[in-house]
């Protein structure tokens, strides 16, 4: 059932525009999709959910860029991913690395997967990033591209 | 001294709900209630607003359903701009049924596969931590890539139609303003990129074979689990096949007898809505039949027992083994419902295999205009059941008033007759409620697929709360699961 046609990179942003900084995911794949030199695929969601599982299983690697309220050193937390099990009593918002896990079990191999936490600072109900978040976007974008760049020479 | 029971929050349902039970002295159930505890008001705020904003609003009731409510309101806004049903164009019809079919489609499966399988697959007495679509994953591989995929077939036709996967956009007053290109129908056919329809009939085929040897061997249990005689409700076509996107109104009683066949759009001569000070959630009826017998069944269940047939070939015979099972007669029996789920989602995938072969859906007439009307009602059978829009605007097309009949708000009663069964055949007398014993109380509820959320108009998380209380009304145990 898994698409043997591989492709290289997926980047999925996870959040919501109309909830001021937890549209930072959405935000840092608008900026990314217009400077990125290389091919990507890019995909917008509110939450990540089980079909999420057969979608990464198409690719060599993908990143997941969410909003966080955890404080990081320059504002951002790059971090690599490994499959972990867990059990939730909703199956509409699952954590990346259980999509992970999902896919492990459901296709017995997993794609390299990194998780890029930015932290954001306002959660109301109004369109626009705070100016704490739009400084944040800013260095995880740029350490974004010296990331990817760094992980694989090959997708240039 | 009596008890109440308190489950909260429900699990595997979408929205957040309650149950209580109310116990006396000897620990026999009293009463048992199902309490829908979210409250939004779509129908309020959207008074003011331009009539065209509708179908884009309402939708926002829901991250399952968008695409229902979204169809719902474009239904009642065609009227407001002087269109019915049968003035669309070809086209617009077309690719609107096409939308709808893959919403139903991949909500059945969310549903059957996702929420109800771990209480098929893994019994009643598992563990509340396997209860879940992660280890349905691990201990049924094939049937969880079926039904991802399955899913992921419905969404990714949503996208290609709407252009998001939830909260997307086809319709405009009058039609849809996207046309349907060569390459994205190819996409759902050859298989390169994701399972073709084709391969979507076979799954929901295996599927449902999966689930009739599932039902013999555990006839017992599905048979009486939470199984009540009730009316079922539901639209169909004219020559009373069934009917999802546009139909008469037809509802029966438990044994078979007619009690409603009109045009959709009269509903509002027919239903009232009773109001419990327990729940956000209203209690619909049948006006002629009153509040104590009108009240009907929506859903799966519901269709197939108010159809006569089914227009296609394969989800016909299905329909046809389904009915045998009862000898012909209505089949009142709660658990039935998924596999009547199934016998759909088989129906949405065979329609939505014969509008992708259909060569006008790449069409370009698109829109129909009319004269401006000032009371738009657009009625459509959503995953869980009947859905009602209904709209009045003043001649400026500024929303005047908006009423909301949503699938789960019909299942209030039947949902409630559920829980009470559960409590009075399985709780009743116990000396101590266990966790497989709650379970029992969600997967009566379960089985309806209730959307809380859209019911009561609620932002929400969806976990339940049982709570036991004695005579006196104080609250003696509670469990609740997050």
């Amino acid at each position: 059932m898994k698409n043997t046609g591989i492709k290289r990179l997926l980047i999925i942003g996870i959040g919501n525009s109309g909830r001021r900084d937890d549209g930072l995911g959405w935000a840092l794949l608008d900026e990314l999709q217009e400077i990125l030199p290389y091919a990507a695929t890019f995909e917008y969601r509110y939450q990540l959910q089980i079909e999420d599982a057969a979608l990464i299983a198409d690719y060599e690697q993908v990143l997941f860029v969410d909003a966080t309220v955890d404080r990081h050193e320059n504002g951002y937390r790059w971090t690599e991913l490994q499959p972990k099990a867990g059990t939730s009593y909703t199956s509409h918002a699952l954590p990346p690395a259980q999509v992970l896990f999902l896919c492990q079990e459901l296709y017995k191999e997993y794609p390299d997967c990194y998780l890029l936490a930015i932290t954001g600072q306002e959660w109301g109900l109004q369109l626009g990033l705070s100016d704490t978040a739009h400084i944040h976007l800013e260095r995880a974008k740029e350490a974004t591209i010296r990331e990817l760049e760094a992980r694989s020479g090959a997708l240039a | 001294m009596g008890q109440k029971i308190v489950i909260d929050p429900v699990t595997r349902v979408e929205g957040h709900g309650k149950v209580t039970i109310h116990l006396d002295d000897a620990g026999k159930v009293k009463d048992a209630f199902f309490h829908i505890v979210e409250f939004r008001g779509f129908e309020r705020f959207i008074q003011g607003h331009p009539y065209w904003e509708a179908p884009v609003m309402v939708q926002r009731l829901c991250g399952i359903c968008p695409v229902s409510h979204h169809l719902a309101a474009a239904k009642a806004i065609d009227q407001i701009v002087g269109v019915d049903p049968h003035d669309l164009t070809p086209t617009a019809s077309k690719l609107r049924r096409l939308l709808h079919y893959a919403q139903v489609l991949q909500s059945h499966a969310l549903h059957f596969f996702y929420l109800a399988s771990p209480d098929l697959l893994f019994g009643l007495d598992a563990p509340a931590e396997k209860r879940n679509v992660v280890q349905v994953a691990v201990e049924n591989t094939d049937l969880a890539k079926m039904g991802i995929n399955i899913r992921r077939f419905g969404q990714e036709l949503i996208k290609a139609l709407a252009g998001k996967r939830i909260h997307g956009i086809t319709t405009v007053p009058g039609g849809v303003h996207k046309t349907f290109e060569p390459e994205e129908r190819q996409y759902f056919l050859d298989g390169k990129d994701i399972p073709s329809v084709y391969t979507i009939i076979k799954w929901c085929t295996d599927t449902l074979t999966f689930l009739k040897a599932y039902h013999e061997k555990n006839h017992k249990w599905l048979d009486t689990f939470a199984a009540y005689p009730s009316g079922h409700l539901g639209l169909v076509a004219p020559d009373r096949s069934l009917e999802l996107y546009d139909g008469r109104l037809r509802a029966i009683d438990a044994h078979g007898v007619e009690t409603l066949n009109i045009r959709d759009v009269d509903y509002v001569n027919h239903f009232s809505e009773d109001v419990k000070s327990w729940s956000f959630l209203k209690f619909p009826y049948l006006k002629h039949l009153g509040r104590q017998d009108g009240w009907n069944r929506v859903g799966p269940l519901a269709r197939m027992n108010v159809c006569d047939s089914i227009r296609t070939e394969l989800a016909e015979a299905e329909r046809k083994t389904f009915m045998d099972y009862t000898g012909g007669k209505v089949n009142n029996m709660t658990m039935h419902t998924h596999w009547a789920r199934m016998i759909e989602a088989l129906y949405c995938a065979e329609e939505i295999k014969n509008l992708l072969e259909d060569e006008s859906i790449l069409g370009n007439d698109l829109r129909t205009e009319g004269k401006h009307r000032n009371e738009g009602i657009g009625i459509i059978e959503a995953p869980r059941g009947t859905l009602i829009h209904h709209y009045l605007v003043d001649d400026n097309g500024r929303i005047m008033k908006c009423n909301l009949i949503v699938s789960t708000t019909h299942n209030n009663e039947p949902m409630n007759r559920a829980v009470k069964w559960v409590a009075e055949n399985e709780l009743s007398e116990k000396k101590e409620i266990t966790e497989p014993m709650l379970n029992q109380v969600e997967i009566a509820i379960r089985a309806y697929d209730p959307c809380l959320s859209c019911a009561t108009h609620a932002l929400g998380k969806m976990p339940l709360k049982v709570e036991l209380i004695g005579p006196n009304g104080i609250l003696l145990d509670e469990k609740y699961r997050h």
